[in-house]
């Protein structure tokens, strides 16, 4: 029996139950949108991937504290995204680069960007602006413009204090718009 | 560039934002590491509550059998003498074979170690049970024999489920310890 067609509002206590089907469905609904999430941050595909995927079991162990108060991916995104912030912390502590985000970023800039459209070519120039910020401007900024959250809620996230976050935000946005002006105009 | 410029700007683009995709294979790997965690979950209570039920249930028989012995007449086997006893005992040496087949399959170094006692702890609870056999086909106290019995599989089945909860417990301390050494 396939489970593509049903509500992930009836999904949930299948998952609760550990429902198989019902888990990877809600898998393949949310997967892209979570891997985008965690990637924005860790800039890794395998790192990537595992904080997904993690936060996929993780949620499922403990959906029942899942209490409908925001949607399922609102939910879902916060676990991937405080999993994504621990591994970016982790990383920042063995000062790490991974090899593959240098290649990438090395090899973006020798594709031709034709075949997009407008908003897609925009959104590729936008990305690759946020990638030569600072480290930490780089995510809270992903977090406050991409993923919406509100200052309070990215100093908790962060671990930082609300002063601190809010200085940092506003000189990350300043930042941002600097390197954005020659490129829109 | 105005702060309302860069929030229309992210408003504008955000279609067009999650355009990656996780390395090929992904739903495989996560379909695997979904299984991976239920069996963990489900291993350790799925075979022994049964057989705990069955053992009470057969302590409980025992008990009533007991209290008949009286007007039950004694032949000299077991069948005989009652064949409930012996297709449960069949029942029993059948299940705990299978377990002892599982647990011979735990091949680990710490694993052999703690196998290996609880074979030696079987060994002695089976020559026990061969000489409860033997008393009663002989004629002996049946209440006291059949209890005795039961009590006999029942020992053996916590002996199994205790070696096996042990070395669950020793399995995820070791996988606990492999993700923190990687993180």
């Amino acid at each position: 029996m396939s489970r593509v067609g049903e509500h992930t509002e009836t999904l949930i206590p299948l998952c609760l139950k550990g429902d198989q089907r019902a888990q990877m469905e809600i898998y393949n609904r949310y997967y892209k949108a979570m891997f985008n999430t965690a990637f924005r941050i860790v800039k890794d595909q395998a790192e990537a991937e595992d904080v997904m995927q993690e936060s996929f079991l993780n949620a499922f162990t403990k959906l029942d504290s899942y209490r409908g108060e925001v949607t399922f991916g609102a939910w879902l995104k916060k676990i991937v995204v405080n999993k994504s912030l621990v591994y970016y912390r982790n990383r920042k502590k063995k000062n790490e680069v991974s090899l593959d985000s240098t290649l990438y970023k090395v090899g973006d800039d020798d594709v031709p960007e034709a075949d997009h459209g407008e908003t897609e070519h925009l959104a590729q120039k936008v990305l690759k602006t946020m990638d030569s910020l600072k480290e930490n401007y780089r995510v809270s900024l992903t977090l406050h413009l991409i993923e919406g959250y509100d200052y309070e809620e990215i100093c908790g996230l962060m671990g930082i204090s609300y002063a601190n976050c809010r200085t940092t935000i506003s000189r990350a946005k300043e930042s941002l718009r600097k390197k954005l002006e020659p490129i829109l105009s | 560039m105005k702060e309302r410029d860069l929030q229309d700007l992210f408003r504008e683009i955000k279609p067009a934002l999650d355009r990656e995709e996780p390395p090929m294979g992904h739903q495989q790997r996560f379909l695997s590491r979904l299984e991976a965690k239920q069996s963990r979950d489900a291993k350790g209570v799925s075979w022994w509550k049964p057989l705990a039920i069955a053992a009470s249930v057969l302590f409980l028989f025992g008990i009533f059998l007991g209290s008949f012995t009286d007007i039950i007449p004694l032949g000299d086997r077991l069948a005989e003498v009652s064949p409930e006893v012996s297709n449960t005992e069949r029942y029993f040496a059948g299940v705990i074979e299978q377990q002892l087949t599982l647990l011979e399959q735990e091949d680990t170094p710490e694993a052999r170690k703690m196998v290996s006692d609880a074979m030696i702890q079987l060994d002695l609870l089976e020559a026990d049970y061969q000489k409860l056999r033997t008393d009663l086909l002989e004629g002996g106290d049946q209440k006291i024999l059949l209890s005795a019995i039961v009590q006999n599989f029942q020992m053996r089945i916590d002996l199994l489920k205790d070696v096996m909860e042990k070395l669950e417990t020793v399995k995820k301390l070791k996988v606990q310890e492999n993700e923190d050494s990687t993180l």
